[in-house]
């Protein structure tokens, strides 16, 4: 039975799409979804009418995912949902198909349920991991109260007695984006791994779960961060790769999603994430591991500072804030972005890295959730795009790959046991 | 708990096959009916309705109908100005049957559609010959051009569908149907014009294509040629 919520009371008829969310509509495509998915494993049985109930109980607490999208004049923007919440799905083997506008309650996440999962989808112009984990988190959360469970709130459950806060509905790129620096944007055409292609709207997801302790404890014989000896390992797979392959040799590029959450301080939970561009040039010589570790940890120190992340989201906004773009109508941003993206779409990426960071639920909830795991958004000629999430001690991180090839997830995953590092193995490969 | 003997990995519980390397599980100690546990993913593949596709497809035609119907009420009131509204009629369903047709449809048989594709252009170039009459060009050229182009498609289709091919065995097949339509071609415009001449440009079209089956061929066979192309012609 669902519960008459306080925080009902306040909701916000609608919103713009926040910077890096005006990307997205222009490229919803059936090769392209931008959809992500986050996965929590509960210790029982989902009951789906349970979860139903779960979900009703905390939408109005997050008033900028109970929307839908609409199609202004000069942009899309989002409006209150009507519905009361969206379809509670059992699970399906091809996660991150596209989300259409009218489908599914015009709710912009789907929900899923298989045995003991819940999972939510949501579309990118949204939010980011970020606040994606804070809306499964605070569902777990509710579905364990409706199950009788006395769960608290903290961490990453919020409150569904309070009204969302102002600075949680914020455009955080307008509000912070200040800087006169210019960015250097010089951006290169780079390897891709390549592959016969799945059909359309399916993906091969191969999802590790390994220690954080023991991974930590690998990175810091580098003196590194997990994420920053994550991602040299990634790009060290696809140097040998290439090596392999006997081409011209193409620059390596990583893209590395950032948090801006800890630079600048923000609660909001739509997006509030830039990426850095790491690359490897191997026409400059042959490369050791540790070369490429070092290469990717100081390229990665030298950007991640609020000054530089400044000045890229101020870039960023200005071209949203131009007159000219504003004055274009929708349909011809559309076009433009359709045509953009799907000649130069991850021309500069070979291979993604997200990590969502370590999730921390409140004491009393740990007991009854066992995993969190995050899958990436598929993209159109990348096979190697990963997420990751830490929960507890286990980081759970997922490739999304569009092609029939294993070969990136099985160096990846081989080269961690070679390290000493117990790896766990779950897939939707048949 | 089963690990990879390959990759070293932990599997999980449903796993039949390392999803890595695809190794197979095999415990000598578990029966088939124990590993029961349920797998991580459902069997169900949801595939997104592409509606889209055939609404476009649909409003397409309905732009192709608009100025047929508008023609034909023209041509019917004035009928004195001759059937010009046949050519047009004739041309819309071409480019019906040819360019909207096959989007109607999620998936369409191959060959069902060269057939269609086939007769229409036949038709069509019948309609043209009802207005043009004379030396039976229809029968005795047009029709037997397009029908043999439908069948050696056809054959292509049958060739390249059986198994996957490598693309300077495409280009080889390509060239050497190209070469056979154009001795066909030729031999039916003399039978025709009824001349004494033996083929001509056909010879020309055979020599060009056997130089260069035999360089696609180079290329299929030596696989040290084929790196080293690949590296000097890199785009």
């Amino acid at each position: 039975m669902a519960v008459k919520n306080p925080a009902s009371e306040r909701i916000s008829d609608w919103f713009k799409l926040d910077n890096a969310g005006k990307v997205f509509p222009g490229q919803n495509t059936s090769t392209w979804s931008n959809v992500f998915r986050v996965t929590a494993v509960i210790d029982e049985t989902v009951d789906p009418e349970m979860l139903r109930n779960a979900v009703i109980d905390i939408l109005p607490r997050f008033p900028c995912f109970d929307v839908e999208m609409r199609k202004g004049v000069f942009w899309y923007y989002l409006e209150k949902n009507r519905n009361q919440c969206p379809p509670i799905l059992p699970d399906i083997k091809n996660p991150c198909t596209r989300i259409k506008w009218h489908e599914n309650g015009r709710f912009l996440f789907r929900i899923y349920y298989r045995e003991n999962r819940i999972s939510v989808e949501f579309y990118h112009a949204l939010t980011d991991g970020y606040g994606a984990t804070c809306f499964l988190c605070t569902l777990v959360a509710q579905y364990l109260r409706l199950r009788g469970h006395e769960i608290p709130v903290g961490e990453t459950v919020l409150d569904i007695n309070e009204p969302a806060s102002p600075d949680e509905l914020e455009d955080a790129f307008i509000k912070f984006a200040s800087s006169k620096a210019k960015p250097d944007t010089k951006s290169t055409s780079v390897y891709h791994v390549e592959g016969k292609r799945l059909p359309a709207h399916t993906c091969n997801v191969t999802t590790g779960f390994f220690s954080i302790s023991e991974i930590k404890e690998l990175a810091s014989k580098y003196n590194v961060t997990i994420t920053e000896f994550i991602a040299a390992l990634l790009v060290d797979i696809l140097y040998h790769k290439q090596l392999k392959e006997n081409k011209k040799q193409k620059i390596i590029g990583a893209q590395i999603p950032v948090n801006l959450r800890k630079s600048f301080k923000s609660n909001t939970l739509r997006n509030f994430s830039l990426f850095y561009l790491i690359n490897l040039d191997p026409l400059m010589g042959d490369y050791t591991f540790e070369e490429i570790v070092n290469n990717t940890a100081l390229k990665l120190r030298c950007l991640n500072n609020p000054k530089q992340l400044n000045a890229m989201m101020t870039s960023n906004t200005k071209i949203e804030r131009n007159i000219f773009t504003r004055l274009v109508p929708l349909f011809i941003k559309n076009t433009i972005m359709g045509v953009y993206f799907s000649l130069w779409a991850e021309n500069t990426t070979s291979v993604l890295f997200s990590n969502v960071g370590l999730v921390k639920l409140p004491k009393e909830m740990e007991q009854y959730v066992k995993s969190l795991s995050i899958i990436p958004p598929h993209g159109i000629r990348n096979a190697a795009r990963t997420a990751a999430i830490g929960y507890g001690d286990v980081m759970s991180l997922s490739f999304t790959n569009v092609f029939d090839t294993v070969d990136v997830e099985r160096e990846f995953f081989s080269r961690l046991v070679k390290m000493s590092v117990h790896v766990k193995i779950e897939s939707n490969r048949d | 708990m089963s690990y990879c003997v390959n990759c070293g990995v932990e599997l999980d519980e449903s796993a039949k096959k390392c999803a890595l390397c695809y190794a197979p599980v095999l415990n000598p100690f578990e029966k088939e009916s124990e590993n029961i546990a349920p797998t991580p993913y459902s069997d169900n593949v949801f595939i997104p309705s592409s509606a889209s596709r055939r609404y476009l497809a649909f409003i397409f035609s309905v732009i192709l109908l608009i100025p047929n119907i508008v023609c034909s009420i023209t041509n019917l009131i004035f009928p004195e100005s001759g059937l010009w509204a046949i050519y047009i009629n004739a041309t819309s369903l071409l480019v019906f049957i040819l360019f909207i047709f096959p989007f109607m449809f999620k998936k369409v048989n191959p060959y069902l559609l060269l057939a269609l594709d086939t007769i229409s252009v036949t038709l069509f170039i019948y309609a043209i010959y009802t207005m043009y009459e004379g030396k039976n060009w229809f029968l005795l050229l047009a029709m037997p051009m397009v029908i043999s182009l439908g069948i050696i498609i056809a054959c292509f289709l049958t060739w390249i569908r059986r198994k996957e091919r490598d693309w300077p065995y495409i280009v080889i097949a390509v060239l050497s149907a190209f070469s056979i339509y154009s001795f066909f071609t030729e031999a039916l415009f003399h039978f025709y014009y009824n001349t004494d001449r033996v083929f001509e440009y056909s010879i020309i079209i055979l020599v060009s294509s056997i130089s260069l089956i035999a360089f696609f061929l180079f290329i299929a066979k030596n696989k040290k040629f084929r790196q080293w192309l690949a590296k000097r012609f890199f785009v």
